[in-house]
């Protein structure tokens, strides 16, 4: 019963005051809980429909709680395959933990009739493409559009639970060793495809029961995102910008792979910034961090910058199934203004002869390749540099990962260099 | 010339995402005529590709009073919505329903004609109404889509059980 309570009033944060779903958890949220949150939220739409089709009149907004109940108790039955009438007690139960017990026989009788028509109704073949794939429909447009061969793949991926997947500091141990530290505590595990730092969960595991994570042996981080610190190869002494570093893990995996240079880790965001420090402490690492405006920045040059620019988040909806509500279709415009006036001001920090990654964990091309070529096409200083990784597409400008059912995120990297100064003569 | 046949709710056929036509040649031209043919024998006032099979951005539509005014789209975009209007829909692919549904009343429409020269003009009433609707189907989106779940279910239904009468 406490978990059909604690999955409500997590989801109501969500969907009610647009919160995102990992600042939405309490404490005492039990597994059960967290699994049938996350899978509500997977299957939104789906569940929506469901029990809208069961109940007689749509629920007036003020019982979006009860709606959401309802969602929690159908994800229940049909998808985690719970046992039916055990489950529809429990619901029927928290009615009185939500103080709506006149609600009882309404979510008694909603679930009992889902139950005996579910034959029926879980029939969706021809369904909305809203429904079907569990998306808004403004985002399968624009995914469609963008990857016709690929929609579907990505619309199966984004529902799916990811991998748990490590980042070893190879500064304290490597990974052949800690597979070895793993396979002594039974945790099942797999080197990573994608890049050399990189340990892939079987299934996900608290992160205190990872051998040394206190002492900063390992991250959390998606394949998908460690490649930046492989792509923007740097050498000692360099001064290198991480621009929009928070929380800090391609920071850290900076200063991870190479520890003499000279990292500035920034992000506007004071909040966000606190954890950037949080994980240097915690991986016994240190570097300069601000909190700066890129144009605020004077005076001073890098030889490699990295933009992780603040993005739809499309390619890891997998891991925060809460985007698929809270973004909406005009934040795309929004999202692609700060992109180019972001790339833009990294620019004119980079020396000359410099090079500039630009990453972001969208799908969209929008953010990606549309952003990057109209910024090579008002300039003449930029050479494209090549990308070569072993997975995903390679476009005309950058390269994009797709986020892949039991591998990687969705990512998107292009690789600039900003050409040399010609000296009148040469 | 074997007549097209009309998928029709819910074939899953319906849901796919039409991709853009990449040149109007003889064999698109001979498809235009087969849907055109396919649309005035129903009779309707529009087709899309999406609802014979085809998975271009394609349309045919023709809202005149004397079935003599045809007008093809051809990778159809659509901007500038403004406006409201609510009319009953209908839809050659949910036959015998027709459902309130609304929709801008005015939208500016760029496209290209069959002989592959860019369009571009204003569409009001009647005829943004069937172009936004037309243009939903290379969408993989049907009319009933803007229906309660509960309807929609009921034209289910009835259509499947016509469905399994006809087979």
């Amino acid at each position: 019963m406490r978990e059909y309570q604690q999955a409500v009033s997590t989801l109501l944060k969500v969907v009610r005051n647009g919160q995102s779903l990992a600042s939405s958890f309490s404490q005492e949220v039990t597994p059960l809980a967290k699994q049938i949150t996350y899978g509500v939220l997977r299957e939104y739409y789906l569940l929506d429909y469901l029990s809208s089709s069961v109940l007689d009149r749509p629920l007036p907004s003020k019982h979006l709680d009860l709606k959401l109940l309802l969602f929690c108790g159908i994800y229940s039955i049909r998808t985690l395959k719970r046992p039916q009438h055990a489950s529809v007690d429990a619901v029927v139960d928290s009615t009185k933990a939500l103080r709506k017990p006149w609600s009882k026989s309404l979510v008694n009788a909603v679930l009992r009739n889902y139950i005996r028509r579910r034959n029926d109704l879980d029939d969706i073949s021809g369904e909305s493409i809203e429904i079907q794939t569990n998306h808004p429909e403004w985002l399968t447009t624009r995914i469609s559009r963008a990857w016709p061969d690929d929609a579907g793949q990505i619309f199966r991926a984004n529902n799916e639970q990811p991998p748990m997947v490590l980042r070893i500091n190879e500064l304290k141990t490597t990974r052949e060793n800690y597979l070895t530290l793993l396979a002594d505590d039974k945790v099942d595990a797999r080197a990573g495809s994608l890049v050399t730092s990189s340990v892939v969960l079987e299934s996900p595991c608290p992160v205190d029961r990872l051998p040394g994570f206190e002492d900063g042996w390992v991250s959390i981080q998606d394949e998908a995102s460690q490649l930046a610190a492989y792509l923007l190869k740097t050498c000692a002494e360099e001064n290198v910008l991480d621009a929009c570093a928070a929380p800090g893990g391609k920071a850290c995996h900076l200063l991870e792979m190479y520890p003499d240079i000279k990292l500035v880790a920034n992000d506007k965001d004071q909040v966000r910034l606190k954890a950037i420090n949080e994980n240097l402490i915690r991986l016994g690492l240190s570097c300069e961090v601000t909190c700066m405006d890129l144009v605020d920045i004077r005076n001073r040059k890098f030889d490699k910058i990295l933009i992780d620019a603040p993005c739809s988040a499309t390619g890891i909806i997998r891991r925060h199934p809460d985007i698929k509500l809270l973004r909406k279709n005009s934040d795309i415009d929004k999202l692609c203004a700060m992109q180019s006036r972001l790339i833009l001001a990294a620019w004119q920090l980079l020396d000359h002869g410099g090079e500039l990654l630009y990453s972001t964990c969208s799908v969209l091309p929008e953010e990606n390749e549309d952003i990057v070529s109209s910024f090579i096409l008002s300039r003449d200083d930029v050479e494209v540099l090549p990308i070569n990784v072993d997975a995903g597409i390679k476009l005309q400008i950058g390269h994009q990962l797709l986020p892949t059912s039991a591998a990687h995120d969705g990512f998107y990297y292009a690789h600039l260099r900003k050409l040399p100064l010609m000296r009148p003569g040469e | 010339m074997v007549p097209l046949e009309i998928l029709e709710f819910p074939d899953p056929r319906l849901r796919t995402t039409a991709k853009p036509v990449k040149e109007v040649d003889g064999k698109l031209n001979k498809l235009i005529d087969r849907m055109l043919a396919a649309m005035y024998e129903a009779p309707g006032i529009g087709l899309a590709a999406t609802q014979v099979n085809v998975h271009q951005r394609m349309l045919v539509l023709d809202i005149s009073e004397n079935k003599d005014s045809p007008l093809i789209l051809i990778n159809p975009t659509l901007s500038d919505h403004e406006g409201e209007i609510e009319t009953a829909e209908g839809c050659l692919s949910v036959p015998g329903f027709y459902e309130p549904v609304i929709r801008s009343s005015r939208i500016h429409v760029d496209a290209i004609n069959r002989d592959g020269n860019a369009i571009s003009f204003d569409a009001e009433d009647q005829l943004a109404v069937c172009i936004q609707h037309e243009t939903d189907h290379l969408d993989g989106k049907l009319f009933v889509d803007y229906l309660s779940a509960t309807k929609r279910q009921m034209i289910r239904r009835k259509l499947q059980k016509l469905q399994k009468q006809r087979a």
